[in-house]
């Protein structure tokens, strides 16, 4: 039995979180390929020692980004023209933003500012 | 029978030095509720209540639908318990113990059994007493899990147990759960493994539930606010936060509400957020029971 | 369902409590053998105090190891684990307690009884004899009552140091009535009133603590 899932203790984000962005990797590298069907919530959370509710989470969470589809209350299935490398890279960007933005706040700089500064990047690159 | 899985109404007990009051909790069946309290909260007598090693001076306890103590024997067909400070026939073997138990429950399942001899690394022949505290918490596991019972009972299951045996017991318990009709409750003060595995948690201290919500609810309301607070800025008390500590120029606020709009306010006031961090169950649970034992004491 | 259970949980503290049977069995009847046909009053004399602790030893290591010692040691947490009621545990632990004293207890009662009776051995040994090892029974009573019905180990402790010594009390006492010592030694057993009534406390004192403690056991609200 293969956990198709790992928490990372170290990882300080919440475990759903965890959950969804292993799922989209799976599907992003083509593991789990359109249409195919995700293990049941239960299996997840028992293959992975997680809550159920927290696999619940994600994947509500996911459904609702449209990345799964849940049929009939019970078996979710990758949904169909999921568009994830644009997204998964997106994610990606929102994390570099953040970090930049935690070190905008403790520069005590305004958002204008910060934006500044981005343009000038972006004109570099 | 019923959907919960475990139903206690208003129940109270009272010792010499201690008084368990006022207890009301349900777990429906398909689930896992964490009980996290400190030493002496109770946890261990709320859980003797639900086995009837203890009877309950008011209140309601009914466990899989039967009513206890009343009905004591009837749920123990179906309900399994561990506890800590449980022990086996030293003298007798791992074996013996097992065929007992066997002749008892015709929901022994043999092969489940051998499955976890080998799991847990065990051998019929050994002698109880020759094991390990580590050994011997696995063989008692081992001797309740092999009869599937609906309900499980575990007081500090992982109390004392090295990470390694830790993880071989919570992937077992786990695994229990496959089947929706089934549930756990367990107590610990380990708040990693509660925070992991559990689907309901109950903060209980000095014999009364302090909080009791989903694990996610618990995970996305509280937050710790970092605030920069400029001079001549006295903050405002909103409602939902716990704890407010001031120190020089920063501001930590403990919420149990957390929202935008609870940030926005402080905005308002005049603060700036420099931080909002999660926090961790066992950061949840100290600033809870602080927070409790603060007012019980105005 | 259930009743079966308790059946299994007698059994298997008889499984436990057998090599204790055993070796009192044997010790006893060595005891008995020395004392009987030993050939003379130092043998008999030993014979006899050895008989006595055997049986003593059998009472204090049964209730000790099977009630004490399971309540002390949390296994009787594991006992009631299992689909009994906290009554019926305590019901199982009194039945199989009380059969596995009262096996060893009588064979070896009756067989020295026997042998004073079949042999040139004075029978009127045989009223002191019975005198003393109803005592024994009944300080088993008792000791079972306290450690069953009761939660304290220093109760227990007192009790075994009550019973030890006292036991020294009866013996002196029936050896210090002329009516008793005389007929000690006579050919014929001889039932003096003192005997009489110590053996009417030994049997009454013996059934009201084993009452006692049914009645504390099946009212009991907390069983730790």
């Amino acid at each position: 039995m293969h956990s198709y899932v790992t928490i990372s203790q170290a990882d300080r984000r919440p475990m759903y979180l965890q959950i969804i962005e292993q799922i989209r990797h799976r599907i992003a590298v083509g593991d789990w390929k359109a249409g195919d069907e995700l293990p049941s919530i239960r299996a997840l959370a028992v293959d992975t020692q997680v809550s159920v509710i927290t696999v619940k989470r994600a994947y509500l969470e996911l459904e609702r980004e449209g990345v799964i589809v849940t049929r009939q209350g019970k078996a979710s299935f990758v949904a169909e023209n999921v568009d994830l490398g644009s997204q998964l890279r997106r994610e990606e960007l929102d994390q570099h933003l953040a970090a930049a933005a935690q070190i905008g706040r403790e520069l005590a700089l305004t958002p204008e500012e910060l934006i500044e500064r981005l343009r000038v990047q972006m004109a570099e690159g | 029978m019923t959907d919960l899985a475990i139903e206690l109404e208003g129940v109270a007990k009272a010792f010499r030095f201690f008084a368990l009051s006022d207890v009301s909790l349900t777990l429906p069946c398909g689930q896992i509720m964490g009980l996290v309290g400190p030493n002496g909260a109770g946890k261990s007598t709320l859980i003797r209540i639900l086995m009837s090693l203890i009877h309950q001076d008011r209140g309601q306890v009914r466990v899989l639908g039967r009513s206890m103590p009343e009905e004591q024997v009837a749920a123990k067909w179906q309900v399994g318990y561990v506890s800590e400070d449980m022990r086996l026939y030293g003298f007798g073997t791992l074996g013996w113990h097992m065929k007992f138990v066997a002749s008892i429950y015709p929901s022994w399942d043999a092969p489940y059994a051998q499955t976890l001899l080998k799991r847990f690394n065990l051998r019929t022949e050994q002698q109880i007493r020759s094991l390990s505290h580590g050994e011997r918490a696995k063989a008692t596991l081992l001797l309740m899990l092999a009869r599937r019972p609906r309900l499980l009972l575990l007081d500090e299951p992982t109390t004392g147990l090295d990470p390694v045996a830790r993880h071989e017991m919570l992937i077992e318990l786990m695994d229990v759960l496959r089947d929706e009709r089934r549930a756990i409750l367990f107590s610990s003060h380990n708040t990693q493994d509660v925070e992991q595995i559990s689907d309901q948690i109950t903060f209980i201290d000095r014999g009364r539930i302090i909080d009791s919500s989903d694990k996610e609810t618990f995970i996305e309301h509280w937050r710790r606010l970092k605030l920069e607070v400029p001079a001549g800025v006295t903050l405002p008390t909103f409602a939902g936060v716990v704890d407010l500590e001031v120190s020089g120029r920063i501001a930590t606020v403990t919420t149990n509400a957390h929202s935008d709009d609870l940030v926005r306010a402080y905005v308002n006031a005049g603060a700036a957020v420099h931080e909002i961090q999660r926090m961790t169950l066992e950061e949840i649970f100290v600033a809870n029971v602080m927070a409790s034992r603060k007012e019980r004491a105005s | 369902m259930s009743r079966s259970v308790v059946t299994r949980l007698i059994l298997k503290d008889f499984y436990l409590q057998w090599p204790t049977l055993a070796g009192s069995l044997l010790l006893g009847f060595a005891s008995l053998a020395l004392a009987l046909f030993g050939g003379g009053p130092i043998t008999f004399y030993v014979g006899s105090v050895s008989f006595l602790c055997v049986l003593i030893l059998l009472n204090v290591l049964l209730v000790g190891s099977s009630v004490a010692q399971e309540k002390k040691d949390r296994v009787m947490l594991f006992v009631l684990s299992l689909p009994v009621s906290t009554t019926q545990y305590a019901v199982a632990k009194l039945i199989s307690s009380l059969l596995a004293f009262l096996v060893p207890f009588c064979l070896l009662g009756a067989a020295a009884l026997l042998v004073i009776a079949l042999t040139p051995i004075p029978h009127g040994l045989m009223p002191l004899t019975a005198a003393v090892m109803m005592y024994v029974c009944l300080y088993f009573c008792i000791f079972l009552a306290v450690a069953l019905a009761g939660d304290s180990a220093l109760w227990n402790t007192v009790v075994i140091i009550f019973g030890n010594v006292t036991i020294n009390f009866l013996i002196a006492w029936l050896l210090s009535r002329p009516s008793v010592a005389v007929a000690a030694k006579g050919p014929v057993a001889i039932w003096p009133p003192e005997i009489l009534a110590s053996l009417a406390v030994e049997i009454l004192g013996s059934l009201l603590a084993l009452a006692a403690a049914l009645l504390i056991i099946t009212r009991k609200k907390d069983f730790l």
